[in-house]
């Protein structure tokens, strides 16, 4: 492990700007036909070790798509953030990479994003931004966000929910564009909407997607 | 028509092109089966497509209200294919639906990729919706006050979420 640690050099780590829309120069210990098992034993025991910055572990035997995202809460060291909250948003990741939020059920990360979100609003923003735009698990953990209350997410800087979306609507990665609007339809406020309204989604699936939740919107603020 | 819920998103051309000509294997992971089977729920006909059936059993036996996507293929095709097909009760809150339940048997990956092949062709048709929350609610309050689904059958989280706009 201490070995493994030394590959993540200060050098190899991206800088934030590098994560918009899935940097593909990410330094992968893995080649990209690696075909281990998203999750193993090893990972799982350094995961129960709770090593605040056990990123050198899961990148170990992580698979690709993690490992962008595990590399972006690296890159969060250099903010000043609790190591609790690193730690929690690290297991947030680590979960979602082993099981994806399904729409219809409730994912076991909710509560725990929740509770961060309330203890420190703007140092967990400032490390989701990186985190949603980077490959790997950002649709998900902007899903789980459209699921908390825009009450706590407010309790952010209010622009930051705003640039997150507007960001995610004009990702090239269909997934990230899709929760996006799932968000909006599950804040339905002003911003969201608005920004939706102007947004012209390339594939015509989720245009109709779009499109219908705007339609609802405005038939509901008729109807208030 | 038959239909089943799938991840649209799953089932885009992958950015990184393969050398081969078949349905990305990303896309067969979409299609998770139980026991080599795998459900689908019968959805009317290619000129009058209803997916009632498909929308109240999966929406209604979830936890949360949320969006639903589902894609919708010809009977034809699979029979085409020789696909072998089981009439099985389905899950459901509406017991008049579920006879409508068809599951496709005796599954392995040479037939998961032939109905792979077949949805992959509806999707490139369009055979596919993504029905926001509020639709979702109404299949399911439209169900509820046509009284095809007791609202008690639903998981108690999901009625509290539906409740408020229906009249049994």
């Amino acid at each position: 492990m201490g070995a493994e640690a030394q590959t993540w050099a200060a050098s190899d780590i991206p800088k934030a700007s590098e994560f918009t829309d899935a940097s593909a120069s990410i330094t992968q210990p893995y080649p990209k036909s690696s075909t281990r098992p998203r999750f193993d034993a090893p990972a799982l025991i350094a995961l129960a070790a709770a090593t605040v910055f056990s990123v050198a572990a899961t990148a170990h035997t992580a698979p690709r798509d993690i490992r962008a995202s595990q590399t972006a809460i690296v890159h969060c060291r250099r903010r000043q953030v609790s190591q609790q909250i690193t730690s929690t948003l690290h297991r947030i990741v680590d979960l979602l990479a082993y099981e994806g939020v399904q729409l219809g059920y409730s994912h076991p990360s909710e509560e725990p994003l929740r509770q961060i979100f309330e203890q420190d609003a703007a140092g967990v923003a400032s490390l989701l931004s990186d985190l949603i735009l980077a490959k790997g698990v950002g649709s998900d953990l902007l899903r789980l966000l459209g699921r908390l209350p825009l009450e706590s997410i407010n309790l952010a800087e209010a622009e930051w929910r705003q640039r997150v979306l507007a960001r995610s609507l004009i990702s090239k990665d269909t997934g990230l564009r899709e929760a996006a609007i799932e968000a909006i339809e599950n804040w339905r406020d002003a911003f969201g909407i608005g920004l939706l309204s102007s947004h012209h989604d390339p594939k015509p699936w989720l245009e109709k997607y779009a499109r219908q939740v705007v339609k609802e919107a405005a038939i509901i603020s008729e109807g208030a | 028509m038959l239909a089943r819920m799938i991840k649209r998103s799953r089932w885009e051309e992958p950015r990184d092109k393969l050398d081969c000509d078949g349905v990305p294997a990303d896309c067969i992971t979409d299609l998770k089966t139980t026991g080599n089977t795998l459900s689908l729920w019968k959805a009317g006909s290619k000129e009058a497509v209803d997916l009632t059936a498909a929308v109240v059993a999966i929406a209604g036996t979830r936890t949360r209200l949320d969006p639903l996507e589902l894609a919708w293929v010809e009977e034809d095709q699979i029979k085409k294919e020789k696909l072998p097909t089981a009439a099985t009760p389905g899950r459901t809150p509406a017991e008049a639906h579920r006879t409508l339940h068809v599951d496709l048997v005796r599954l392995d990956h040479a037939r998961l990729a032939k109905f792979a092949s077949i949805l992959s062709a509806a999707l490139a048709n369009e055979w596919h919706v993504k029905l926001t929350r509020e639709q979702v609610r109404n299949y399911l309050v439209t169900a509820i006050s046509k009284g095809t689904v007791p609202l008690a059958e639903l998981p108690k989280a999901l009625r509290d979420e539906v409740s408020s706009n229906t009249k049994e």
